[in-house]
């Protein structure tokens, strides 16, 4: 259905006064650096990217700090999630768990300690 | 009427512009009340259920190596406890609500609204919340019988029970979302009518909805992009997603009940009126 353009009240605040696509962008560069650490690193990122696309305001497209921060978070994304598949498939294919569990349960009889404490 | 998601979400995001602080703080408080007061009570809880499973485990283990467990009686007033607070949560959020739906009127309200509808009859969002679950335990029923049908070996192929469990979760899963897209509107309905009740409240968003709740399921399976940055954030993003995803309800419903457009038709007919006079105050 066609309608009218409708504009809320609120029109003091306009993205480029706005501090959010600024934060965005710092999460971003943070989230990049940290990018490499599985699973945690999708933290920072993850909030970039969300404070990217709800700083666009008013307007239907990222533009400036907002669209870095957005592609940058979203490459922390990916790196992040390549890491972490990465090292799941590593771990499925390059561990040997037999060798894993007799080695700790080695550990554990040779330790009077770690025995007494449980 | 009938805007689509993406303006009720350009709508919303620009209203949200710098009034973040007022709506992240009345979602953390919310959060905060709620989880301060129920944690002793689920400590509670957690307690019984903790030592009922090592009692259970003791009973497969030798008599010497058993642990200590006394699970006791069931914390029957924790349970009544939590049901008591989570009843009084929803009034809560009817405030965090109220915050959202006057910002998407162009108002800013003062954090205090949070707590404004104790005392704007607060036994209708009571009521609306009990009847909600009522309906919709009503709609589970079927299937809670027919599970118990299935259990007792009334169908004895293996296959078959499992095609009738899968069709009949679905059923109920459609008959419960559609219910819900249904009943989506009360609790605003409820926010802008004092005198409304419960049921009232229930049977206007009813016949509001009819004709949008594919557009409302659309803008709700719209905010699953979203809701895997919360995931991925491990909640933290939330904090922004949760009061946007607040907005866009607020602008469906101002959307859905016409009041954009009569705005709009409102500042056109003033623009008019207006029109001549401005143009003198040019020359």
């Amino acid at each position: 259905m066609d309608h009218q353009p409708y504009e809320p009240q609120n029109t003091f605040v306009t993205p480029q006064t706005s501090s959010m696509p600024t934060a965005a962008l710092t999460l971003a560069i943070i989230g990049l650096v940290f990018s490499f650490i599985p699973i945690f690193g999708t933290i920072c990122p993850a909030i970039a990217v969300a404070l990217a696309l709800l700083s666009r305001g008013g307007q239907m497209h990222t533009e400036g700090k907002s669209k870095v921060a957005l592609l940058l978070g979203l490459l922390g994304i990916a790196i992040c999630s390549a890491v972490t598949i990465f090292g799941i498939v590593y771990l499925a294919t390059h561990v040997d768990y037999n060798e894993l569990q007799r080695q700790l349960l080695n550990v554990f009889e040779n330790n009077e300690q770690l025995q007494n404490y449980l | 009427m009938n805007r689509t998601s993406k303006e009720l979400k350009r709508l919303s995001r620009q209203s949200l512009l710098g009034n973040y602080g007022l709506v992240i703080l009345a979602l953390f408080l919310t959060q905060l009340i709620t989880n301060v007061v129920i944690s002793p009570f689920q400590a509670q809880m957690q307690n019984y259920s903790r030592s009922a499973s090592l009692a259970e485990l003791n009973m497969a283990l030798p008599a010497d190596s058993q642990l200590a467990a006394s699970p006791g009686s069931f914390p029957i007033w924790a349970l009544v406890a939590m049901i008591i607070i989570a009843l009084l949560a929803t009034v809560l959020m009817a405030g965090e609500q109220k915050i959202h739906l006057a910002l998407a009127r162009g108002n800013k309200l003062p954090i205090s609204t949070l707590f404004s509808e104790f005392k704007n009859r607060p036994d209708r969002y009571i009521v609306y919340t009990l009847l909600n679950v009522v309906i919709t335990l009503a709609c589970i029923l079927p299937l809670i019988i027919i599970m118990a049908i299935i259990s007792v070996n009334v169908i004895p192929n293996g296959a078959t029970i499992a095609i009738v469990s899968v069709v009949f979760t679905l059923a109920v899963c459609v008959i419960v979302i559609f219910i819900q897209l249904r009943m989506s509107l009360s609790i605003y309905f409820l926010l802008d009518d004092p005198s409304l009740g419960a049921m009232g409240a229930i049977k206007e968003s009813f016949r509001t909805m009819k004709g949008h709740c594919w557009r409302r399921l659309y803008i709700d399976l719209s905010f699953i992009p979203m809701g895997i940055l919360v995931v991925l954030s491990l909640g933290i993003a939330g904090l922004w997603v949760q009061p946007y995803m607040y907005q866009v309800n607020a602008y469906f419903y101002i959307d859905t009940i016409g009041e954009i457009d009569r705005k709009i038709e409102e500042e056109r007919r003033m623009e008019e009126e207006m029109g001549p006079m401005l143009t003198d105050e040019k020359f």
